[in-house]
């Protein structure tokens, strides 16, 4: 017995048990699914479009029909990166375990959440689930949502209920999908951005987003879930993972615990992309790391035909014999472009002389006759037309912010290398983690140079790093401990500081 | 022509070039304020204009502003002796909390580029600092920026500062950074909000004209 799902990436069946919902179906097969309240019918986050019958229904209340057609609906479908590398480690689990203990390890993402639910006796995954992070309707960023705190009393309370509350829905998601009581959860690990990890516990923010940008706690922290509300065994206990800084968080903490760039003689480099770029550069003998910001760019904010990934986004593009070659999520009609649409378009436009190395459109004289074609202008600027017949276009400003998000990323790099005293060359391995990570063509990205160009051949994806370094955490204690090592070893450069930055940064901004 | 030459030079961020056509233009007793006005600022306008229609972009402004004072640190002792003012002066900086140095160095070139005097106060700038500054300099102009939604609120206690001082009727104040808008500039009471650096020096020279 199987449904249909059409979601934004793909179409796929799920199966289904008897009595079961469309909801738990569907978490089952690991189809990402928003949910705060678990299943119970209330939070209303969960709604699908039932094809058939032609309207919007809670997953969570409908029983699931042999050849049902469900789409899922667009607006909270974010790409959600779940899946990693595998890692090997030894089973020494955070608590003592005995059989039937379980362990949740989250992974807290600014936009999105995942959790993992992992038998602490085998190391075996069991299920995964994710949601938004409900906290983005205080603000997409973490500064704006530190602002709401800092203009609303009782913000930070706030803050931290939402945030339970949606922990709370992924146990409940886990548990219903591992067939496990809650009361078998015995710990529950935590990786995340230091200051989601602040609002977690409850604590105000306010000093990371003020100079000299610190946070409140960094260490590592244990603490009984009882006291935070989080639903789990009577005796459970979270961890939540050390941070390095007010920028540089648990989650890159947990991408550490994955690449091992301490265990190494010859150089790596982790960068992990999002609003801001978190860079650590190390081996054996030094660690150092940075947090510039990019800026929403790479997520295709603040670029005029810019979107999401979700359905209908151009994530591949590419220049063939003349012509526009491309693909969208979900092979649908073309809406708009994604981060990783957006570099493959800024890297063919590079490759092929639209742009030179300031980032202004050539003059029309230096193009063929078929690159002419292509152009046009928009608002009075130059632009490339990404598809013909629409007004999906690639605009001189949107060059601009392509720019100054890869300048600051790449200026990040140069800054750990001379603080390093490293060349480019001496760098074994490049981590990419993150969901633009994940996605972005890496010969697109160093065309761009948001990595050096030397290091094409050397880039590993790591793909969600800080769920993994939580799971890692879950299942071997060492791990946990290792991170407090880390977060000891690593030198945090803070790059506002630094009278050198503006002319890396200068340096970086063009091609 | 030498001054088309440190023009040209300028619009290209040659230092050397800039350098080079500012001597010989002295050399050759040309007036101090023609080679201020036809030669650099005229330059630093093109490159403004281009920036506001982006066709340059800011590693483009700060390499020709750097050009620009290669030549200004030859011509500004003979500009002095001739007696030649500055349009007017401007106190900048970046308000407390925000280290953010880069949007508010464009802005003090994009300034210095119309022929303004710039005392900048740097980042991280307590309304005290900006007080004792407006009452050292005499400015006609207070620039303010903030790249951060948590320090935006900043501007206001330093315009409330400025009022306490009973300073606010002798400056006009400016407001800019990222998440700023011109209805936050309105509720706080400045007196402009200008969305660029380009467009920020634009306003400042018809303010101090």
């Amino acid at each position: 017995m199987k449904i249909l799902i059409r979601s934004n990436h793909r179409e796929q069946e799920v199966p289904f048990r008897p009595g079961e919902t469309v909801f738990n179906a569907l978490i089952r097969s690991r189809v990402p699914m928003d949910s705060y309240c678990g299943g119970k019918g209330t939070c209303g986050k969960c709604k699908v479009y039932w094809v058939q019958e032609a309207r919007e229904v809670l997953a969570c209340q409908l029983p699931a029909e042999d050849g049902m057609i469900i789409e899922t609906t667009t607006s909270q479908d974010v790409q959600v990166l779940a899946s990693s590398i595998e890692k090997t480690f030894n089973l020494n689990p955070i608590v003592a375990a005995h059989s039937g203990a379980w362990g949740v390890a989250v992974d807290i993402g600014t936009t999105t959440m995942v959790g993992y639910l992992l038998d602490l006796q085998t190391g075996q995954e069991l299920a995964v689930t994710s949601m938004a992070n409900p906290q983005r309707v205080y603000g997409a960023d973490v500064i704006s949502r530190i602002a709401y705190t800092q203009e609303n009393p009782g913000g930070v309370e706030e803050l931290q209920k939402i945030l339970v509350q949606a922990l709370n829905g992924i146990i409940t998601n886990l548990c219903d999908v591992g067939q496990i009581r809650k009361d078998n959860i015995k710990a529950m690990t935590i990786a995340g951005n230091t200051v989601i990890l602040h609002t977690l516990l409850g604590v105000s923010a306010v000093s990371i987003a003020n100079a000299p940008f610190e946070p409140i706690f960094s260490h590592g922290q244990t603490l009984a879930a009882k006291e935070l509300g989080i639903e789990m065994a009577e005796e459970g206990s979270i961890f939540t993972l050390p941070c390095v800084s007010g920028y540089v968080g648990a989650d890159i903490i947990g991408g550490l615990l994955v690449c091992d760039l301490e265990k190494e003689d010859s150089y790596g480099l982790l960068i992990d992309i999002g609003t801001n770029g978190e860079i650590v550069l190390g081996n054996k003998r030094q660690m150092i790391a940075c947090s510039t910001a990019a800026g929403p760019a790479f997520e295709g904010a603040k670029i005029s035909s810019g979107m999401a990934g979700v359905r209908g986004a151009i994530a591949s593009f590419s220049l063939r014999d003349g012509a526009r070659v491309y693909e969208t999520i979900g092979g649908a009609a073309p809406l708009g472009i994604c981060g990783s649409g957006l570099m493959d378009i800024m890297a063919e436009l590079l490759a092929h002389g639209f742009i030179d190395s300031t980032g202004a459109f050539a003059a029309s004289d230096g193009l063929a006759p078929w690159q002419r074609e292509m152009l046009t202008t928009v608002n009075g600027m130059p632009a490339f037309v990404v598809v013909p017949g629409t007004d999906i276009t690639f605009t001189q400003r949107d060059v601009r912010e392509v720019q100054l998000a890869k300048g600051a990323i790449r200026a990040g790099v140069f800054t750990l290398l001379k603080e390093g005293q490293i060349a480019p060359a001496q760098i074994g391995t490049v981590f990419l983690a993150g969901g633009f990570g994940n996605f972005v063509d890496v010969h697109s990205a160093c065309v761009v140079g948001l990595i050096p160009e030397e290091l094409e051949e050397r880039v590993v994806r790591i793909g969600n790093g800080a769920g993994l370094g939580a799971k890692l955490c879950l299942l071997d204690k060492t791990e946990f401990d290792r991170g407090i090592e880390l977060k000891k070893r690593i030198q945090y450069i803070e790059l506002s500081t630094r009278a050198d930055f503006q002319e890396l940064f200068m340096d970086a901004m063009f091609f | 022509m030498v001054l088309q030459d440190i023009n040209q030079a300028l619009q290209r961020g040659d230092v050397n070039g800039v350098k080079q056509g500012v001597q010989e233009a002295l050399d050759n007793n040309l007036e101090p304020r023609q080679i201020l006005v036809d030669g650099l600022l005229s330059a630093m306008e093109v490159i403004g204009v281009k920036f506001k229609n982006n066709e340059v972009f800011v590693p483009e402004v700060l390499i020709a502003a750097r050009a620009m004072n290669a030549g200004m640190e030859l011509l500004k002792p003979k500009l002095v002796e001739t007696g030649v003012k500055p349009i007017g002066n401007v106190v900048l900086g970046t308000v407390k909390g925000d280290l953010h140095d880069i949007g508010k160095n464009l802005v003090r070139m994009m300034f210095e580029g119309v022929g303004l005097t710039v005392f900048d106060l740097g980042v991280d700038v307590s309304a005290e600092k900006f007080v004792e500054a407006i009452q050292e300099h005499d400015p006609e102009i207070v620039g303010l920026s903030a790249l951060l939604t948590t320090t935006m609120g900043e501007m206001k206690k330093v315009i409330q500062a400025i009022e306490d001082a009973g300073l606010r009727d002798k400056v006009r104040i400016m407001v800019g950074g990222a998440p700023v808008t011109s209805k936050f500039a309105q509720e706080i009471g400045a007196d402009l909000y200008a969305k660029d650096a380009a467009e920020a020096s634009f306003e400042a020279k018809k303010l101090v004209q």
